[in-house]
């Protein structure tokens, strides 16, 4: 009875406060969205994904340049980096080159496929970058490097062949039958090498795609912040109110877990617009985080019943903060200083394993850390039963903390 | 009703605070206790008020020792601390509503102690907007919502004008008439005046003194 009249108080301390609370938290879930946003669609990542333009002009006539390109585009692995893209004129090329619209531009002379049949090495293919582009360059030179030095001889040793066999006594249409032959045999080798490798993607942290790794990371940053638009519901109280409650017989256990069910379920409120959002934008095509692809709206609601419990730890968390921490001022800049820098060792803002060996297994065992994994692991539909069991832990030791710090504040009967 | 404190003690660490403090009250008494800042005047109205456990010592209501029996503390003792034990944004109504019923707080109001303190002017106010006197005769409507036989209150008129204290008082002395023990940790001279018996907490014990209005002193007793 004593505890519901203190929980009563608190429910209509906070609902005087949540319009307030709600507001900013709409606004901090703006500025990080917007933030993640211009990420996910800034140069860096988009380079990473992007296919480079290739500009190309050659004789359209020559049969074998043309089934040449029609391979590559069609065929060979280079076409998930590489777009080919075929001018008419130079002009053409170099005014797309100068506006940034391909990487490169390759000219092949008409009589380049002749003089490679013997060996002459006078009709260069021309290849042209805008300015001095780092990878870009180095990426054309090794093209080049590779056309000149292997594709080159190569073939020109197979039209070396061919003009033996003609010369021979072998029958025309069966030269060109052996020539085809070889020729195709030497395509599909060519255009098989990719075979000799297998590529599989890891993942960044926990096993996420790129976009999901930060997806995580953001999610994460913008719940530790949540707190700091509640951080009116701690400033406001007063020991002698706390002490009144104790005489009254709602001693430290019942106003803590009052005062955390409010402060949980503010912050539990904010999140739920801000994913409900934040899913809406997801499903919209803006922003394309590879794990909710296949089922979106599956796999948004396992990555949220996760996130609930890493709301009830994180909260936990910095109740106990915002309780052992006095003074205005500090109520907000120590746990601001600590929760960033758990951020930081938890992998928030860019992968952990830059970090220092030691540094990686403490952002591991930080709440912050075992957060990751739980939202990570929900995301990717991974076994998750160790970490929320972890996370719950972490939530009772932070509100028994809190209990403790309450008794000695009754006790001592100061803030 | 009769209280007996006796052989209060109490230890931070290595520092006894109380060493055996103890005092009688009757119905309709008034107690004073005054004392040095740091002599251990608050920490015997926490324990006297439950919100303490002392380390030995009896604080007997009717015979009954209301340390143990904590549900007959919460129905016989209210408390009120140093300060503002008020949630600032809520209204007084809704501070009140957190330990009175509705038609407890009606009635209080129209005709109980709640209307004696003139919180009934107020009642829609936040606590936030409140002067100090306000505030609080506020307080002490939140703590006798048990319409206690003891009131503990430390240091009710520090900070408080003329004219709040007035108000506060008319309450106390109506609260004595009804058959209340006031318990008052004081350094008003004005308080320890209305005092019936008066206790200088000296070395964590309690020794009786009286104040001669003539001299306006505190003598000793013993």
């Amino acid at each position: 009875m004593k505890t519901s009249a203190y929980f009563y108080g608190q429910v209509k301390r906070i609902l005087k406060l949540f319009p307030r609370i709600f507001l900013l938290s709409v606004v901090f879930a703006v500025v990080i969205g917007v933030c993640g946003m211009l990420y996910a669609g800034n140069s860096n990542y988009t380079k990473d994904t992007a296919k480079y333009d290739i500009g190309i002009l050659c004789s359209s006539e020559n049969e074998l340049v043309t089934l040449g390109l029609k391979l590559i585009r069609n065929l060979d692995d280079s076409r998930y980096m590489v777009n080919i893209i075929s001018f008419d004129s130079e002009e053409a090329g170099f005014d797309a080159l100068h506006a940034n619209e391909i990487s490169a531009f390759a000219v092949i002379p008409d009589e380049f496929i002749d003089a490679m049949m013997y060996l002459d090495e006078t009709p260069h293919i021309k290849l042209y970058t805008a300015s001095q582009k780092g990878i870009t360059t180095v990426f054309m030179n090794e093209v080049a490097d590779v056309i000149s030095n292997d594709v080159v001889y190569a073939e020109a040793g197979i039209y070396s062949f061919a003009d033996s066999l003609y010369a021979s006594d072998v029958t025309y249409d069966r030269a060109s039958v052996m020539i085809d032959t070889l020729f195709y045999k030497y395509m599909t080798a060519l255009f098989n090498r990719g075979e000799v490798s297998e590529v599989t993607e890891l993942g960044l942290g926990n096993g996420l795609s790129l976009l999901g790794y930060f997806f995580c990371g953001l999610v994460l940053f913008y719940t530790v912040m949540l707190s700091f638009c509640c951080i009116s519901y701690f400033t406001g109280k007063r020991t002698e109110f706390f002490m009144i409650s104790a005489s009254k017989g709602v001693g430290p256990v019942g106003q803590v877990l009052s005062e955390y069910v409010c402060f949980f379920a503010a912050n539990l409120l904010c999140a739920v617009f801000t994913l409900i959002c934040v899913y809406f934008v997801l499903t919209s095509g803006l922003v394309g985080v590879g794990e909710f692809e296949e089922n979106p709206l599956k796999s948004y609601l396992a990555f949220s019943g996760c996130y609930i419990f890493v709301l009830m730890a994180l909260t936990a968390f910095e109740f106990m903060l915002f309780e052992v921490i006095s003074g205005v001022i500090n109520k907000f800049l120590m746990p601001f200083i600590v929760l960033i820098g758990f951020s930081f060792l938890s992998g928030y803002f860019y992968p952990k394993s830059f970090l220092p060996k030691v540094a990686q297994t403490i952002g591991d065992v930080l709440p912050t850390g075992v957060a990751y994994k739980v939202l990570a692991a929900g995301l990717t539909g991974k076994d998750n039963v160790l970490n929320v069991l972890f996370m719950f832990a972490y939530a009772l030791a932070f509100l028994a903390a809190v209990v403790y710090a309450r008794k000695i504040r009754i006790e001592k009967g100061t803030d | 009703m009769q209280v007996q404190v006796t052989g209060i003690t109490k230890r931070y660490g290595k520092k006894e605070v109380l060493k055996g403090a103890g005092f009688e009250a009757s119905s309709g008494e008034c107690i004073g206790i005054v004392g040095k800042n740091g002599s251990g005047k608050s920490t015997l109205l926490s324990i006297l008020a439950g919100v303490l456990k002392p380390d030995t010592g009896v604080f007997l209501t009717d015979g009954q020792d209301v340390i143990i029996n904590s549900e007959l503390r919460h129905q016989n003792v209210a408390y009120v601390p140093q300060g503002t034990p008020l949630i600032g944004e809520l209204s007084a109504r809704d501070n009140l509503r957190m330990w009175y019923s509705a038609e407890e707080l009606r009635t209080g109001l129209e005709s109980g102690f709640l209307k004696v303190l003139g919180i009934d002017e107020f009642i829609d106010v936040p606590v936030n907007n409140m002067s100090g006197g306000m505030k609080k005769r506020l307080s002490i409507g939140c703590a006798i919502n048990n319409n206690p036989k003891v009131l503990l209150l430390d240091e009710p008129s520090a900070a408080l004008d003329l004219i709040c204290r007035e108000e506060i008082y008319a309450y106390f002395k109506a609260f004595l008439q009804s058959g209340g023990i006031l318990i008052l940790v004081t350094h008003e001279l004005r308080e320890i005046a209305m005092c019936d018996k008066c206790f200088l907490m000296k070395e964590g014990i309690l020794v009786p003194y009286i104040y001669d209005e003539n001299v306006s002193r505190l003598i000793e007793l013993l």
